[in-house]
């Protein structure tokens, strides 16, 4: 059980630590939020699990609130890139598919 | 405006105004204690009444006073300390675990009376000037937004329900809960296109719970001869139903801000019809 929990957090610490990173590395806001939304989903959602395995009795509290962060955070990182994407924020130079723009046809 | 209305608004405000000149200058021939703590054997016991609370709350108020003793809490008789111990000690004063609440909702209750009053104010101002103003013309929100903001709903509502319930026990209370269940309908104002708040039935809501306070404040005023007195029994420290009228009053402002801050949020998207 404490050494789950450990490695769980562990797993949580590292991902949040190159979500930061990458926020700082990544050219252009679409890639930024691919790497923050890793962040909050999988490093906060395994940090808590983590916490309920090091305290058994918060288990079930602690798998409702990851619960709540793996439904809520995808949904929200998704609705700020759609909504950017048409508001017009460009893309990186780097950047050669975007399979999402509506003059390529791919409109939802 | 009709000239009735503009006769009688400004005889209000001129009123108001009168009785806050009257207060200032109440408060200019004050003894002031600017810069200096307040003698403590002039104190008497009404205005050490925060004391004897801050001191019942700390578990080791008793050792505390032992240690100290006369020199910081003299006349000790007037002020029981005691331990006080969660779940287990029954009859005192003021039975919520969290003690803020204690404070700002039964020793301080009318002053809560007045702060649900200027947020109601201010929700009327809000929507008297730029509601309806903020523009339609939005992208439709795509699938997965629709279908997570249905599905979210009911559990934000529910947290939100939670934390005024509980706001006698832990951190929170009614205006973040309020709060809580309003960010839930704004949550389905952007994220469904075709969804209509009743801001009718809100309205309806938000008066109700209104006078429930006011009410709850005079039952307290003819039982206990003051008002918003808690005239419900305080049970033991840290159950649900403890506290007396603090849960009972917390209940009442979740429901009061959730409807009030719903119907400016409601509105500054749609705009008021009836005008």
């Amino acid at each position: 059980m404490f050494i789950t929990g450990i490695i769980l957090i562990t797993i949580g610490v590292t991902f949040s630590t190159l979500g930061a990173l990458g926020l700082v590395r990544m050219p252009d806001l679409y890639n930024r939020l691919q790497t923050s939304t890793k962040a909050t989903t999988l490093g906060a959602f395994s940090t808590i699990i983590g916490v309920g395995f090091l305290n058994p009795s918060w288990l079930i509290k602690t798998i409702v609130i990851a619960t709540f962060i793996l439904l809520t955070a995808p949904i929200s990182s998704h609705n700020l890139a759609r909504a950017s994407h048409k508001w017009g924020i460009p893309l990186s130079d780097k950047t050669s598919v975007d399979k999402y723009d509506s003059k390529a046809g791919k409109e939802e | 405006m009709k000239k009735t209305e503009f006769i009688t608004g400004s005889f209000i405000a001129l009123t108001l105004v009168v009785l806050l000149g009257i207060f200032f200058f109440q408060a200019l021939f004050q003894p002031s204690y600017e810069g200096k703590v307040m003698p403590v054997d002039n104190v008497n016991l009404k205005n050490r009444v925060s004391l004897h609370y801050v001191l019942k709350n700390v578990n080791n108020a008793s050792k505390y006073l032992a240690m100290h003793g006369m020199r910081y809490f003299n006349n000790r008789s007037s002020v029981p300390s005691q331990t006080i111990t969660y779940g287990k000690s029954k009859n005192l004063e003021e039975g919520s675990a969290n003690e803020v609440t204690s404070i700002v909702v039964n020793y301080r209750g009318f002053d809560t009376l007045g702060e649900v009053t200027v947020l109601f104010i201010s929700i009327i101002g809000i929507t008297m000037l730029i509601g309806g103003v903020v523009e339609k013309k939005w992208i439709k929100p795509s699938l997965i937004v629709r279908t997570g903001s249905k599905f979210l709903f009911p559990f934000i509502l529910l947290f939100g329900v939670y934390i005024f319930i509980h706001g006698h026990l832990t951190p929170g209370g009614g205006f973040p809960g309020g709060a809580v269940i309003a960010s839930g309908f704004l949550l389905l104002l952007l994220g469904l296109e075709n969804y209509r708040f009743n801001t009718k039935a809100s309205k309806v809501i938000e008066s109700l719970a209104g006078l429930t306070f006011v009410c709850i404040g005079l039952i307290g005023l003819f039982t206990k001869n003051s008002f918003l007195a808690n005239f419900i029994p305080t049970g033991t420290v840290g159950l649900l139903y403890s506290a007396g009228m603090v849960s009972l009053i917390y209940v009442v402002i979740g429901i009061k801000v959730g409807a009030e801050l719903s119907t400016g949020v409601a509105e500054l998207k749609e705009g008021n019809k009836n005008d």
